[in-house]
């Protein structure tokens, strides 16, 4: 009790000091105002008021319910929402609004009819000011009017102005305005917010009266475009963006992942759903290059940093920039360009803390199934017969098959579920986030502090990943002239794990065979099929040791703008970056104990079956090897310098011009060494001091880049009605030669017209209220390439032992052959559509149709310079693709009024591309030649079905040493005999040609409902899964309908070897295809949003909780599969297979609060 | 105001400050490579880029398969695209076992060329390389140099040799090649001008390089080039190239003189001869002494002795890692068996006395081992056998060496054998079925069990540390035991028959065998199987001496059964099928692949592809 007195009395103080001030200013500002309507009603009528924080809109309505005052206000003007604290008596209504809204920029003027009206300052004064200076213009004349919306009612507040200058009113609570006029005045501008703003001429009138419509929604929404941003109705590139709401709608840890189905023309593809590298790959518009394909990522201005460490509620929008309005950034924007926006305070408005977290449950969608013990052991004795293999080499026995089957004999014939015992059924993730935000008139500021938690999904896991984002972003106004601005950004990540990574840990755990002992029935773990080092319930802990790999990022940023005094319009502004990433990983590892073998000889010798407890004959496995430690440290720093000088003025209200020219630099150096020793002789100190000297190792490493660019914009727009947009770029690349291609000319051009502004559109087709059309063309470049490649240069490789002695010498080699002539890729990019918004901007409708030819492309000729010239092949500009394709969005939102309203939107998006010159083989068949094709299209021999037999065989072409039950290859140029010739080029791609999503949004009171569905067609993987056969299970898929010879008319063929047989090499055919269309409910998401008079009470300004899932369930997917269709693996060289960590669905309960 | 506003001005110098001027930024050099001009100024630089083309020669030690696996001397437990060749399914289109997979044979086609081209590229700098230094020291840069070019010299010719014996005449290069030259002017020369190239490298080489005890260890020799050199004509010489049948002068010669051949390949044979090289002594005539001293040789950790020619040695961790234990170990020790010898290969060994194994053995109709002998009574078809096989394979019974972990298996087995045996345990109608331990139905890692019933020992080393998965023995890619075959061979085909004879015996002396008896041809191809089994050099000799068919049939196993009843052991040894094998007239020589040919239609494929 006794600290809020003191506040109070503190308070107070301010109080009196401020009302002084306030009184004074107030005085002067408005002596024009109350001159023409301060009534006496105002200045009689008094109030005594004891509000303890309220909400102001409360105290207006207290007001009105004690006098004839009405008020009147926008909200998007005016926050109503805040609490104060008021004690006044017997004070003016004048009085008290000066008190609620001191230093807020909000002022009033009293009607006569004791309507009082709240604006902004700007608004109020701009309206009055200049037109009180004008009463001493003698010709002048008055027009009068009354301002209604479509349905005859009056608009109270419209800003009423002579148009191009700054003499104007504003409408009375019944619409009514009078305006004096100076002499020249051609027509009178109306605007309101959310209307459309209209111009109407005045000539010889004194009467006007405006009728106002509902503007086109999102249209006066500020977008990020690029060194800049415009307002939505202006930006004529293909841009695709996210807001808050959006961003945040789905519960992700990495960012990557929230842009799944809601960015049309951005495929997204989640390739694991491991903690912490859980991202997804993003390519913007398919692929149009042979080469790298990767977009670029800016964050915050700042090319190249990390996408998925940053934390989604820093980020307030992302724009993705799909057309020619990513050629201003050059040499890097072929592929197009992710811009991403971190919040910022805003001017003159109160602290506000605001809080969310979420918990979740993860599950994965979908595993491999498995064969059990049974079918694996029946499998494996056929295919042992098909090659013929002795009894006695044969693996399995027919009892031992009996007795896998029967499960009776757990001792001897275990029947193991290797997912079961690795893996559990959920996991946990959790997110928190704090943050910050208000302003005053010269500084703004946002912080904010999050944390991330994934946990592992293996049993006893050693998996997890923590991440925390610290952030501040300030920005002062130092005084008219300069503002500066000041952002940190902290990251720190943590990914533990045991020593073997998640590909090892499922490539295993799939590979396992059932019919090896995971943990005996007395519960002690097995050694697996694999030995204990990849026994996969144990290497998925930290029995083995553990990696633990620690990231720190700091992002820093230091920016100034100064207006050039004397010339309107001119500023220049720079800003300097420097970021810097460390890295700090320790890999310890050590023979992983705990498992045991089971000497079942001695256990059978005993003359046990089975049945009987083992427990007896199991050994202890031990490790044959002492610890091994490597540490890494890596750090790596980018600096980003950029000084433009930006003209941006409006001439004559018409002629919107805005331009800048500008010099940028970055440089990027990263340096990191490991260490490595062996035999610890503890795993209590993992640090390398406690390690053995012998067998000590380490090494460094280093790399550079660095570019210099220069470039410049104009963008021009008439009555925000024809719109033009000229760009220009020259970019130098460290990577290139100084001689030839070190620099590169990037030029762009952009043009809009907004035909619904016309009056012939606006008289014949009203019904489209928003229709604009759009085309551009730019050049672009792509220079993802290894630097260097136009000199010889010598690399550090592997060498010999020489000498009595035997000493290591390495060697050097040269790396490749150089190329002098290396430049950038070029593509030339067109886009052409529209935006449209109909009936009232009820829907909405956009399109974008785009053909890019990429040439030059940065690639190896390893298909046509033969091998025997021993080349190390450099990469070359060589090779042509064209890439095109179709956006569309079509949305439609209900009338927000009520207590119920719905929004639907929809976006598909089609990009194929076709690959026009390349480098091909000279001899080639017609059929295989990849010119044509798109890029990533497969040669595959046809199957046309399963031999039966041994006639079938030799009746049809074949590959020698088929037998029945083998894939029947299809002798496509019908020459008797299974080649080469016979494959054809299958359009099979893993990047999907089709990508679409449909969001809804449906509100009802406090409740709102958010979906997603999202899917694509048009893609395929090879599902060649993990060595299947004598070294691994089988999956059930190939199990099911298999060949044997009691099922010779089979839809799948037999039991096989690993890679062994023919149609699992060399012949693969489209049978081994996953097709990985699908559809699916991405997220749906349930919030309830807290009643304001319930959270008021508890002082907060807004309360939401929400359950959300995400990954929930397919809709549509082909069956004839093994994987998560929206799943493509990464195909691992080392264990042939694709098995991965799988996606997960995630289940969240989550809240948001803000004070 | 202005002071604010000078303050702005201030912070924008600081900021562009805080750049660096546009060439600083951009004019930068690789900081983890050598420069072309760094490199080739210094003949310490020089010489690590040498050490590059060194590290490109694969041995049997490299990968899981080894040329021993597409020959009868073993069968690859794993396949690892060997079954592609031996069961006659090699083709354009399919060129495994030498597609340069994973697993891939080494020094195909792609991988010998790229080192040939890196030995170009050297030869083409080294001369300058003196340049770079003062008068004064020229001249003795000058000598650096030139020994240096010998060992390139020496290692164009091993890696031409290479592809020569895989492909024939091949396209024959002394400039490096350039982006953006045509590659459509090379074309395949023919096989005599590709052996002419590379004897006549191996000549220049000669002359360049010093002898063993002057060079390095490890590094080229002159004795390693004429042993080389040796070889290839040996290769050269034989029925395949030169028996006036080859189907064009890209895999043969058109009009071979043989005795021409026959002297060059006897005379390259009898200079190395000349180098004063010496045969290891085994211990003979003691057997069990020549048994453990001839798998000891393969042991060396260096090659120091003076029966080794030239080889590579390995260090435990760093540089190329010897995994011969672990690829070919028994699978109870946790190995895996990869190459695993065949029962075709066990049955070749002559019994210790010289006679055949099959004087004192037959196969019964079931394919049961029957004894019939009436000098080596017992009905183990492992006893008394040529001291070599035991230094050589692994059989069942035989001792490997005590198990790792005492406790655990060694309470099963405490003496550390090769256990391949199935044990029935037979009381009254009951019987208990044992598997042994390196069976594919038994207890540990029965996954890594081999088919045949056999593992490798030679070149294997059961005293390397438990805690270590990498061996440090030696390979040895010449020795003099081959040069003295080589020279005997030669002889044979010129009619000098007791020169040859002379030759055969010191080397079966060596190991302990009494003088071959019959056929000379066939005792001199018994001592270059039996005595360089494992080394690489079989699959080169059924090729030259057009034996394929008779070598490549079938490969065979071995069931080995123990039966206990009332007291009564009772063991049975049957012959099993392993792998189907199918030779052909085209598995003479290896195809270029279709992806080549499709590259640079100039190059004509080899006969029958």
């Amino acid at each position: 009790m006794k600290k809020n007195e003191i506040n109070c009395s503190q308070r107070k103080m301010l109080w009196q000091k401020t009302l002084l001030k306030m009184k004074i200013i107030v005085a002067i500002l408005f002596s024009c105002l109350v001159q023409i309507s301060a009534s006496v009603y105002s200045q009689t009528t008094k109030f005594s008021l004891n509000c303890n924080e309220m909400q102001i809109t409360d105290i207006l309505k207290e007001i009105e319910g004690k006098s004839d005052f009405r008020f009147f206000y926008q909200n998007e003007q005016i926050d109503v929402e805040r609490m104060v604290n008021l004690y006044v008596s017997d004070q003016t209504v004048k009085v008290i609004l000066e008190n609620i809204f001191e230093n807020q920029g909000i002022t009033y003027k009293v009607f006569d009819d004791n309507l009082i009206l709240l604006a902004p300052e700007k608004t109020l004064l701009s309206a009055y000011n200049k037109n009180s200076e004008k009463s001493v213009i003698v010709q002048q004349r008055k027009v009068a009017g009354t301002v209604t919306d479509k349905d005859g009612g009056p608009l109270t507040g419209v800003n009423v102005v002579v148009t191009g200058t700054t003499t104007g009113t504003i409408t009375d609570s019944n619409g009514k305005y009078t305006l004096t006029i100076p002499q020249g005045a051609e027509s009178l501008t109306f605007t309101f917010i959310g209307m459309e703003t209209q111009e109407i001429s005045i000539g010889t009138l004194t009467q006007i009266n405006a009728t106002m419509s509902v503007s086109a929604i999102g249209l006066g929404e500020v977008v990020v475009i690029g060194y800049g941003s415009q307002k939505k109705a202006n930006v004529i590139g293909s841009v695709a963006t996210m807001n808050v709401e959006q961003i945040t709608a789905a519960p992700v840890a990495s960012m990557s992942n929230a842009l799944a189905g809601r960015m049309p023309g951005a495929i997204i593809q989640q390739r694991t759903g491991e903690p912490g590298k859980d991202a997804a790959q993003l390519l913007i518009r398919g692929v149009g290059t042979l080469g790298n394909s990767n977009p670029l990522i800016v964050i915050d201005g700042i090319p190249g940093r990390d996408l998925n460490s940053i934390n989604a509620d820093e980020v307030e929008s992302i724009s993705i920039l799909k057309d020619a309005s990513a050629a201003i950034y050059g040499a890097r924007s072929a592929n197009g360009v992710v811009l991403v926006t971190t919040k910022q305070g805003k001017e003159g408005t109160p602290a506000t803390f605001n809080y969310s977290f979420y918990i979740g449950q993860l599950s994965p969608t979908q595993l491999p199934k498995m064969a059990d013990a049974g079918t694996y052991a029946q499998m494996l004795r056929e295919m042992q017969s098909y090659k013929g293999t002795a009894e006695s080499n044969m693996t399995f026995s027919q009892e031992d098959v009996e007795k896998y089957k029967s499960g009776n004999y757990p001792w001897t014939h275990p029947n193991t579920n290797w997912a079961d015992v690795t893996l559990r059924k959920h996991t946990q993730t959790a997110h928190h986030d704090f943050s910050v935000n208000g302003g005053s008139n010269s500084i703004k500021y946002y912080a904010a502090f999050g944390t991330q938690y994934d946990d592992g999904l293996y049993i006893n896991s050693a998996q997890s990943f923590n991440r925390y984002n610290l952030r501040s972003n300030v920005e002062v106004k130092v005084n008219k002239y300069l503002d500066l601005g000041l952002q940190i950004s902290g990251i720190q990540e943590n990914r533990k794990n045991g020593t073997a990574g998640a590909s090892t840990v499922f490539n295993v755990m799939n590979q396992s065979k059932p019919t090896d002992y995971a943990t005996y029935p007395n519960g002690l773990y097995g050694r697996g099929s694999f030995g204990s080092g990849y026994q996969p319930q144990l290497i998925a802990t930290d029995k083995g040791g553990f990696d633990d790999d620690k990231r720190y990022i700091i992002n820093n940023k230091i920016n100034a703008t100064l207006k050039i005094p004397g010339v309107d319009g001119l500023s220049l502004s720079s800003y300097y970056a420097y970021d810097v990433l460390n890295g700090k990983r320790k890999y310890f590892n050590k023979p992983p104990v705990g498992a045991y073998s089971f000497d079942k000889a001695a256990y059978l010798a005993a003359g046990n079956t089975g049945v009987e407890d083992g427990s007896a004959f199991l050994i202890p496995s031990q490790g044959t090897w002492s610890p091994q430690l490597t540490d890494y440290y890596n750090n790596s720093t980018t600096t980003t310098f950029n000084l433009t000088l930006d003209y941006t003025k409006v001439f004559n209200e018409v002629h919107s011009l805005s331009a800048f020219v500008a010099y940028e630099n970055s440089q990027y150096n990263t340096e990191g060494i490991n260490a490595y020793r062996e035999g610890f002789i503890s795993n209590a100190l993992p640090y390398l001091f406690a390690g053995a000297d012998a067998g000590k190792n380490n090494s460094e490493y280093v790399d550079l880049d660095a570019r210099v660019n220069f470039f410049g914009r104009v963008s021009y727009n008439y009555k925000e009605t024809y719109l033009f947009q000229i760009g220009f770029r020259r970019d130098g690349s460290l990577r290139f030669s100084k001689d030839s291609g070190r620099w590169g000319n990037f030029p762009s051009l952009l043009a809009g017209w907004r035909v619904s502004n016309e009056n012939f559109w606006k008289d014949n087709i009203n019904f489209i209220n928003y229709f604009k059309l759009k085309a551009s063309w730019a050049q672009m470049g792509n220079d993802l390439v290894p630097a260097f490649q136009y000199l010889a240069f010598y690399g550090i490789g592997a060498g010999e032992v020489f000498g009595s002695g035997k000493t290591y010498y390495p060697s050097l080699y040269q790396t490749n052959v150089p190329n002098p002539a290396i430049t950038w890729e070029v593509a030339n990019n067109y886009n052409v559509g529209f935006e449209s918004q109909l009936f009232n901007s009820r829907v909405v409708l956009n399109a974008d149709f785009f053909y890019q030819r990429r040439s030059n492309i940065l690639i190896r000729r390893n298909a046509s310079v033969p091998n025997f010239t021993g080349l190390s092949l450099p990469d070359e500009n060589y090779g042509i693709v064209d890439n095109k394709g179709l956006e569309i969005e079509l949305g439609y939102n209900s009338e927000k009024s009520g207590d119920f309203s719905y929004s639907v939107n929809g976006n598909f998006a089609i990009a194929r591309n076709k690959v026009i010159n390349f480098d091909e083989p000279e001899t080639s068949v017609p059929w295989q030649r990849l010119t044509g094709h798109p890029i990533g299209a497969t040669l595959l021999y046809k199957s046309n079905g399963i031999f039966r037999d041994v006639e079938q065989i030799n009746n049809t072409p074949h590959v020698s040493g088929a037998i029945p039950g083998d894939v029947i290859i299809e002798d496509y140029d019908q020459d008797g005999q299974i080649t080469e010739k016979d494959r054809i080029l299958v359009d099979k791609t893993w990047i999907p040609q089709i990508t679409y999503g449909l969001s809804f949004n449906i509100r009802y009171k406090n409740w709102a409902l958010n979906g997603l569905f999202a899917g694509a067609a048009k893609s395929w993987i090879r599902m060649l899964g993990s060595q299947q056969g004598t070294a691994g299970d089988y999956y059930q898929l190939f199990a099911d309908g298999r060949w044997t010879p009691d099922n010779i008319d089979a839809t799948m063929p037999r039991a096989y070897d690993g890679f062994t047989t023919y149609w699992r090499n060399t012949y693969a055919t489209e049978l081994e295809y996953q097709n990985q269309a699908y559809i699916r409910m991405k997220n749906l998401q349930l919030t309830y949003t807290f009643p304001r008079i319930l959270i008021n009470k508890i002082l907060l300004k807004n309360a939401q909780i929400y359950f959300s899932g995400d990954n929930l369930f397919l809709i549509y997917a082909s069956k004839y599969r093994i994987w998560d269709p929206e799943f493509p693996g990464n195909w691992d060289d080392t264990y042939g297979s694709r098995d991965n960590y799988p996606l997960m669905k995630t289940l969240t309960l989550g809240a948001k609060i803000s004070f | 105001m202005m002071k604010k506003y000078k303050i702005g001005i201030s912070i924008f110098a600081f900021l562009i400050l805080l750049s660096s001027c546009e060439n600083s930024i951009l004019d930068k050099s690789p900081q983890d490579q050598y420069s072309d001009a760094t490199v080739w100024n210094d003949i310490g630089l020089a010489d690590f880029y040498l050490n590059d083309i060194y590290h490109g020669i694969r041995t049997g030690f490299d990968g899981e398969t080894m040329l021993s696996c597409i020959t009868e001397e073993t069968h690859q437990t794993f396949t690892h695209g060997a079954e592609v060749y031996v069961e006659g399914n090699i083709n354009a289109d399919n060129v495994a076992p030498w597609d340069g997979g994973g697993y891939s044979l080494p020094l195909n086609w792609d991988a010998s060329f790229l080192n040939i081209q890196k030995v170009n590229v050297f030869l083409s700098k080294i001369d300058g390389v003196a340049d770079a230094y003062s008068t004064s020291e020229q001249a003795g840069i000058k000598a650096q140099t030139d020994i240096k070019k010998g060992e390139a010299l020496f290692l164009r010719a091993y890696y031409y040799t290479q592809l020569a014996r895989l492909y024939g005449g091949v396209p024959l290069m002394k400039e490096p090649n350039k982006l953006g030259d045509d590659f459509k002017l090379l074309t395949r020369a023919t096989f005599e001008e590709t052996v002419k190239f590379i004897s006549d490298d191996c000549d220049a080489a000669a002359t360049l390089l010093s002898t063993k005890d002057q060079m390095a260890m490890g590094r080229a020799t002159k004795g390693a080039v004429l042993a080389l050199k040796s070889r290839m004509l040996l290769f050269a010489a034989s029925d395949l190239t030169a028996d006036g049948t080859a189907d064009n002068d890209l895999v043969g010669y058109t009009a071979p003189s043989r005795t021409t051949l026959w002297t060059a390949a006897k005379n390259a044979a009898k200079a190395v001869m000349d180098l004063g090289y010496e045969l290891e002594d085994f211990g003979a005539p003691d057997q069990n002494a020549v048994a453990t001293n001839y798998f000891n040789f393969f042991k060396e950790k260096d090659l120091s002795s003076n029966e080794i020619i030239w080889g590579k040695m390995y260090l435990y961790l760093t540089g190329d890692q010897n995994m011969a234990n672990g690829y070919n170990g028994p699978n109870s020790w946790g190995a895996w068996t990869g190459n695993a010898p065949t029962q075709n290969l066990v049955d070749a060994y002559q019994m210790k006395d010289g006679s055949d194994f099959f004087d004192h053995f037959t196969l019964g109709a079931d394919g049961y081992y029957e004894n019939i002998s009436s000098q080596f009574l017992n009905v183990n078809p492992y006893y008394n056998r040529d001291p070599r096989f035991y230094g050589s394979i692994l059989y069942d019974s035989a001792f490997w060496r005590n198990r790792y972990v005492s406790g655990g298996l060694a309470n099963i087995d405490p003496i550390g054998r090769y256990d391949r045996r199935t044990i029935y345990a037979i009381t009254g109608t009951d019987t208990i079925k044992t598997f042994g331990l390196d069976t594919h139905q038994g207890p540990v890692n029965s996954m890594n069990a081999g088919y045949t019933g056999y593992c490798m020992k030679k070149m294997l080393d059961d005293t390397q540390p438990e805690n270590q998965n990498a061996n440090t023995n030696v390979w040895i890619e010449f020795r003099y035991a081959e040069v003295l075959l080589n020279y005997a061979e030669a002889c044979l085909e010129l009619g000098e028959i007791d020169e040859a004879g002379t030759y055969i015996n010191k080397i079966r002396n060596r190991s302990g065998m009494p003088d071959f008896t019959g056929d000379i041809t066939k005792a001199l191809r018994y001592e270059r199987q039996i005595e360089l089994v494992f080394e690489n050099s079989r699959w080169y000799d059924i090729r030259r001496w057009k034996i394929l068919d008779e070598a490549l049939s079938d490969a065979k196993g071995m069931e080995i059964d123990e039966f206990r009843k009332d007291g009564n052991v009772v063991t049975t040894w049957k012959q099993i099928s392993v792998q189907r094998r199918n030779p052909s007239t085209k598995m003479y020589w290896v195809p270029i692949s279709t992806t080549e040919i499709k590259k640079s239609s100039q190059l004509v494929q080899n006969p029958l592809y």
